[in-house]
């Protein structure tokens, strides 16, 4: 065997080094959530000790329990007519189809139905209450019109994952538990997937950076697209991908806020969009959180900020031609 | 044969280079290292979840504090 060969036989050192600074992350948030629980656990103790010691005061003394009684009487009876009141707010979890949450109405929720609830965004809901049993979901897997509530557990691994949630976000738990979100901005702008499923791609075309122009879109997230003066471009369908080089990934990593690792999928589409599949997402096969966009339009959303770089725009002539 | 936990170990401490181990202990260590990541992974959730009822529960607690509480 040749020195080339047996080189080649390696495994990449980076992939040892990626590996352990890897486990040395997952041990720190090991560690972290290791202290988290037990200030849990000691609040939790505390807490039943002191609950325990004043139901004991409460019931040794006729006047308070009598007192007792009367506030769980004042709050049945204000139940009933907040019941007949309540209306059903708008959810943060969409995909409605499947009414396991309902849509913004003026109906009056009849409780024996629905019940409102808080989600952990703060918002209020109305679920239909056969549809709460979240540990034995009525939805059938793989069903991608059926929701469920978000733990706060889930929402953790999410934040951990680097995908921040904030209000005005869809954030939609699957029939098969797969954790979808949508930002709100990504909605607003038609954008490309930032995680798209990994279909099978079957033409590799390599462009040089000449060829490329990295863009800032509209909600703030990357994107390359080819250079308008390229004219060599002939396909133009979502098959043809590129590899990335060493500093593109570090580029996106720098510019994303988000650390890939050798598990993700990294391809550059022909039109110049760089999709990025998370290891988690692509052995789950989730959907894409953005899809179905032309293009034509990631053109139209990079052209804006072309503007605002002072870049001239590209004509309708000139997309259709590139298109071509 | 040298246990590949133990040739690991010594690869992490620079005792051994890459270079000394074959290409089929390589992919053991390698293999290694996503076994003891995936454990981790395990034992993260297995504790969140234990940290998320511990707070459930406190949430009940809570409810039972206020109601004791209005009635004072």
């Amino acid at each position: 065997m040749n020195e080339k060969e047996k080189n080649e036989e390696q495994i990449d050192l980076k992939v040892y080094q990626e590996m352990q600074e890897l486990k040395k992350e997952y041990k720190d948030i090991e560690e972290k959530s290791k202290h988290e629980l037990e200030k849990v656990k000691e609040e939790y103790e505390r807490k039943l000790k002191a609950t325990k010691e004043k139901i004991i005061e409460t019931v040794k003394d006729p006047k308070k329990m009598l007192a007792f009684i009367a506030i769980i009487g004042t709050m049945i009876t204000t139940i009933e007519v907040q019941s007949k009141e309540l209306k059903s707010i708008d959810p943060t979890y969409a995909h409605l189809s499947e009414p396991a949450v309902m849509a913004k109405s003026d109906r009056v929720v009849d409780l024996n139905s629905y019940e409102e609830i808080e989600l952990e965004n703060g918002i209020r809901a109305s679920i239909k209450r056969d549809s709460l049993n979240i540990e034995k979901p009525e939805i059938d897997v793989n069903k991608y019109d059926a929701v469920e509530i978000l733990s706060d557990e889930e929402l953790d691994r999410l934040k951990d994952e680097g995908i921040e949630v904030s209000e005005g976000d869809t954030v939609t738990k699957l029939g098969n538990g797969i954790i979808a979100v949508t930002k709100a901005e990504a909605i607003k702008d038609k954008m490309e997937p930032t995680y798209s499923t990994s279909k099978s791609l079957d033409k590799v075309e390599v462009m040089s950076d000449e060829e490329l122009d990295i863009i800032s879109l509209e909600n703030g997230i990357k994107a390359v697209t080819k250079s308008k003066k390229d004219e060599k471009i002939k396909d133009n369908s979502d098959k043809a991908v590129e590899i990335l080089s060493e500093e593109e990934i570090a580029k996106i990593e720098e510019e994303n806020g988000i650390k890939l690792s050798e598990y993700d999928s990294v391809k550059k589409l022909s039109n110049g969009i760089v999709v990025v599949t998370k290891k988690q997402i692509k052995k789950d096969y989730i959907e894409p959180t953005y899809k179905n966009i032309s293009e034509q339009e990631v053109h139209e959303v990079a052209s804006e900020e072309s503007k605002q770089n002072g870049i001239q725009k590209m004509s309708d002539k000139e997309l259709d031609d590139m298109v071509r | 044969m040298e246990n590949i936990k133990e040739i690991k170990e010594k690869f992490e401490r620079g005792e051994i280079s890459q270079e000394d181990m074959d290409i089929e202990t390589q992919k053991k260590v390698a293999n290694l290292y996503k076994e003891e990541i995936e454990q981790i992974r395990e034992n993260i959730t297995a504790i969140r979840k234990e940290t998320s009822e511990y707070k459930k529960k406190i949430a009940e607690l809570d409810k039972v504090n206020d109601l004791l509480d209005s009635e004072d």
